[in-house]
């Protein structure tokens, strides 16, 4: 979640950031599963809280960012209305969900490593919304370093479909697991719900400006 | 046949043609015709498919939500005016009143009420999600070399108001079964020999290099609508899918394979304990002499789905933006994952 990373850093909040990927041996994983190192279990529980995650959160892009050399849609179950994509084969929306839920196993599995060891609150921030322009989403990738793929971006709302989908089951995990979905600030998004051109970061990712707007969201539950 | 172990049992007559590798074979009918297209795959002769499985799909989730069984989405056809109902849906020639059941929120096709799990999560996937699935229909049957039958059952239930079968009583996996709006039918020699001279004709209107392959499921009923005993309700139908295989062959390039007589002449020895269950060693059995008599080429390497690595690649391309984030000089330091507040009690 680096822009809000950037925004805390520019707003000289003190963040206790413990990133996973820059914790060589954090977390363990066997046949099992996954889980914590005794010294993140420590840290985690030696924190009364409250926790804000961002675990993961990339599972809708990894599935939808790009077209698919065999088009895919599928009907949202939430709003069915949305629009399809006439050149696509339509998918049912059990087997999206079902491949969505294969690509967040990983990071759910985190999300209730993190539960299990926190006393406190536990908030999960909602990925972005996605931004609906393709043509400028499309500039801002660096296509050579994907060769064997489609250099296209799926219809965005395609893109917007599996990010509904994706914070549906992030909002089932939390509700199990009695932490809190933070819904994406209402500003940034427009009537469509994607994300307003403000904040705006790259193809993958929201820009300072959106971290703000997620900082100001954690020092209010803070 | 005194002296022949059950193995050397061999009542095939050669077929008037062949199914070579290139063939595009279409199987369909009763639980038993899974095994034909499932050995059929195993020997490397793909089944033709129109609705096949995405590839993103594991081999757990294609069959979860019934693809790679047929050649498309229709499940298994259990009787003769189920297969001319779906052809002619395929065409746009019939169109059933009873469309659509809603049950605790999900959506059921009345013909497929077991497609998918859990049924249709809104009208519009249902909607359209037949609409391809029967545009798949009408493309697996215009363009099949050969068409595998297995007959199944006699016994159905219809819609009093079109005649509309379903391959389940409603009732048993969704809707609602109403007296006053289902009748059960049980399908006489002709009306089965009917049906599928219709399917056969109509079907060769658009494809007419099809080749036909019957045969009558060994599998007994497990329950019968009738009042009678299974047995007896089972010899019945047998009976009449068995004559009505038999009429049909009179149309040219229409072959009976006798899997029933393969499987019945071993009594118990092929049937598991539920003596209903035809047992693998049966199923061998039935399709080696299947491929001995009826395939042109010998055994090949079996198909599989195919897969790709779409979804690696794409997570290749999340990280890697992702690391292009974390290099970037403004945000050293920062987190990804987890931010923790950090409370003054805690520097």
């Amino acid at each position: 979640m680096a822009c809000v990373a950037r925004a805390a850093e520019s707003a000289a909040v003190p963040l206790n950031a413990l990133n996973f990927w820059d914790m060589p041996g954090a977390i363990l994983r066997d046949e099992s599963g996954s889980r914590f190192s005794v010294a993140l279990v420590q840290q985690l529980e030696q924190h009364s809280g409250p926790v804000f995650s961002m675990v993961g959160g990339a599972a809708h892009g990894v599935l939808g960012m790009l077209v698919h050399p065999r088009r895919f849609d599928f009907v949202l179950p939430t709003q069915p209305g949305l629009p399809l994509d006439p050149t696509a084969e339509l998918l049912p929306a059990g087997v999206v969900r079902g491949v969505l839920e294969s690509l967040m196993a990983d990071y759910l599995a985190l999300m209730s490593e993190v539960r299990r060891h926190s006393a406190g609150p536990l908030f999960h921030i909602e990925p972005p919304p996605p931004f609906a322009d393709n043509q400028r989403m499309h500039a801002d990738m660096p296509w050579d370093m994907y060769p064997g793929m489609l250099h296209e971006i799926s219809p965005a709302y395609l893109r917007y479909k599996l990010w509904r989908m994706h914070s549906q089951i992030l909002g089932e995990w939390c509700a199990g697991a009695v932490a809190t979905l933070v819904a994406c600030p209402r500003m940034a998004m427009d009537e469509n719900g994607f994300m307003r051109e403000p904040y705006y970061g790259d193809g993958a990712h929201a820009n300072a400006a959106y971290g703000e707007l997620v900082l100001e969201q954690m020092r209010q539950l803070a | 046949m005194a002296d022949h172990a059950n193995a050397d049992i061999d009542p095939v007559s050669a077929p008037s043609f062949r199914i070579d590798a290139d063939s595009r074979v279409v199987t369909a009918g009763s639980c038993f015709a899974q095994h034909v297209a499932r050995h059929l795959r195993e020997q490397g002769h793909a089944c033709f498919e129109t609705e096949p499985a995405h590839p993103m799909l594991s081999v757990a989730m294609a069959e979860a939500f019934s693809y790679g069984i047929y050649a498309a989405r229709y499940g298994n056809i259990y009787t003769s005016r189920q297969l001319l109902q779906l052809w002619r849906r395929a065409t746009g020639e019939f169109v059933p009143a009873d469309d659509i059941w809603e049950e605790d929120g999900s959506w059921f096709d009345p013909f497929r009420p077991t497609i998918q799990p859990g049924g249709f999560s809104s009208v519009r996937e249902y909607m359209e999600d037949r609409r391809q699935h029967l545009a798949a229909v009408r493309r697996a049957f215009a363009e099949m070399d050969v068409f595998i039958f297995t007959l199944g059952l006699t016994e159905c239930w219809a819609a009093r108001e079109d005649g509309a079968v379903y391959p389940l009583c409603p009732g048993v996996a969704a809707g609602r079964f109403d007296a006053d709006r289902h009748a059960f039918l049980n399908l006489t020699v002709e009306e089965v020999v009917a049906d599928l001279r219709a399917f056969i004709l109509e079907v060769r209107q658009l494809n007419p290099g099809m080749r036909v392959i019957l045969t009558v499921s060994p599998v007994p009923l497990a329950a019968t609508a009738e009042s009678r005993h299974v047995l007896v309700a089972t010899t019945y139908s047998k009976a009449v899918l068995r004559i009505a295989a038999e009429q049909l062959c009179q149309l040219p390039d229409v072959y009976y394979f006798p899997a029933y007589e393969i499987v019945t002449a071993a009594g118990r020895d092929y049937l598991a304990a539920d003596r209903r269950t035809v047992l693998e060693h049966g199923v061998r059995h039935v399709m080696a002499l299947f491929f001995r008599h009826v395939l042109g080429t010998t055994k090949s390497l079996p198909v599989t789905a195919v897969r790709d690595n779409f979804l690696q690649q794409g997570q290749t391309i999340v990280d890697t933006l992702c690391d292009e984030q974390r290099l970037d000089p403004l945000q050293s330091g920062a987190a990804m994952h987890t931010l923790t507040e950090h409370h003054d009690d805690q520097s």
